[in-house]
């Protein structure tokens, strides 16, 4: 699934429910449960969602060298059999969907 | 109601507080920035990916001074190479940087997640969220020992570390978590697989991603994304040559076996200068004979630690 970099920011910005456009037929909605940041370099957001059964989407935003963000996170319901990870590859995002067992591990 | 005297009670809360107070500060390496957490006396986790029923309330494992330190001391041992701080000084967490820690919270159980020895989020070490990973004593049957070699296996996860896992000739996985098997030639076993009945260390192999994909623990470990490198030592990082390491001297050797001559008993792992394992094992007091394989016209690093200190040094070839 790709996802904008604009959508991303954008969850930064939210102060409780927020929504995240997966695929146009899929719209992710959840309430803000924690944001953290030591400093304006890194911040990270923790989504609880509505609709995927309270699954938790975890994002980062880190500065790299060149000023850019960069975003990294997952999807997750613990003891699922998949996970959704963020992944960027030629400056676009997309969510794969990986084993959970590589997310989360005994 | 009863009413005690005003001595007894003020005995009695500071017993009680002194249940809190029994963790001791320990520290394996203060100098390094980049911080693992031992929790032992309990934590209240939220806002975590692991609170989707809510609140976790850990409770504390109540073991002596003693068994922290022992359980410390072990865990410490396997990121002795590290630039990286073990600690059970909440203060020492609170100033580490927020995209270079993370705590294990060592707790009896985890009925919340289920039937396990530990659990962690892999990378989670620089999310920069604070969340936690997890050992559960219970299952472990409150072994310190056992309990440090878990520690280890999920701080491992949390730096991003997946299993070690074991495949047949044709690439099907036999076990993802490999280390459990009979082998008649080796004692050991990897962190990442099976760690509790062997001695457990570091190693190179085949990770549970594919039977292609060889992962290089101690690489990882020390680079991208977490950034902890190797340890240094005097402001020199250890893979300089310094023959005033005590202990063990390594004689010239252009090619074949590392001939050295060590005034102790020391466990050793030697390197390439990627920070790649080669081999590691122990170096009796004596003349020992460490073969290096093929590399040769190579830079290695040998590394050694014991009781009685620990140093290291390049070898050119």
């Amino acid at each position: 699934m790709e996802i904008s970099s604009a959508s991303l920011e954008k969850l930064f910005h939210a102060t409780s429910t927020c929504t995240l456009q997966l695929t146009p037929a899929l719209t992710l909605t959840g309430t803000v449960q924690n944001r953290t940041g030591q400093s304006h370099s890194v911040i990270s957001l923790l989504i609880k969602t509505e609709n995927m059964q309270g699954a938790m989407l975890s994002l980062s935003r880190s500065l790299r060298s060149d000023g850019s963000w960069l975003y990294t996170g997952h999807l997750l319901k613990l003891h699922e059999p998949d996970g959704m990870l963020l992944v960027e590859k030629d400056g676009q995002y997309y969510f794969i969907r990986t084993e959970q067992k590589f997310l989360v591990a005994e | 109601m009863k009413k005690h005297p005003f001595h007894i009670v003020f005995f009695l809360l500071l017993t009680a507080g002194s249940t809190v107070a029994q963790v001791p500060a320990l520290n394996s390496y203060a100098p390094a920035p980049a911080t693992v957490y031992l929790v032992f006396d309990g934590a209240t986790v939220e806002g975590t990916l692991w609170n989707e029923k809510g609140k976790i309330v850990a409770e504390p494992t109540g073991f002596s001074p003693a068994t922290i330190t022992y359980i410390h001391k072990k865990i410490a041992e396997h990121f002795i190479l590290f630039n990286l701080n073990i600690t059970t000084d909440p203060a020492v967490y609170e100033h580490a940087p927020i995209h270079q820690r993370t705590r294990i919270i060592i707790t009896p159980n985890g009925n919340w997640y289920g039937p396990a020895p530990g659990v962690s989020a892999v990378g989670s070490f620089v999310w920069g969220d604070d969340t936690p990973a997890w050992v559960f004593t219970d299952p472990l049957s409150n072994n310190p020992l056992f309990i440090a070699a878990a520690a280890t296996h999920e701080i491992g996860h949390t730096l991003g570390l997946q299993h070690q896992s074991l495949y047949d000739p044709y690439g099907i996985m036999i076990s993802e978590l490999s280390g459990g098997e009979n082998n008649i030639f080796t004692n050991e076993a990897p962190l990442m697989g099976i760690p509790f009945y062997k001695q457990a260390n570091w190693t190179n192999g085949t990770s549970s991603t594919g039977p292609r994909n060889i992962q290089s623990d101690t690489a990882l470990i020390a680079g991208e994304p977490n950034e902890i490198g190797y340890r240094k030592k005097s402001g020199r990082v250890e893979t300089e040559i310094n023959l005033s390491d005590p202990g063990v001297k390594i004689e010239t050797q252009p090619s074949g076996p590392i001939e050295l001559n060590s005034t102790g008993d020391y466990t050793y792992r030697l390197f390439d200068i990627s920070g790649r394992l080669l081999t590691q094992g122990n170096i009796k007091k004596g003349w020992n004979q460490i073969q290096a394989g093929s590399a040769a016209n190579a830079v290695l690093v040998l590394q050694w630690y014991g009781e009685t200190g620990s140093g290291s040094q390049k070898i050119l070839r």
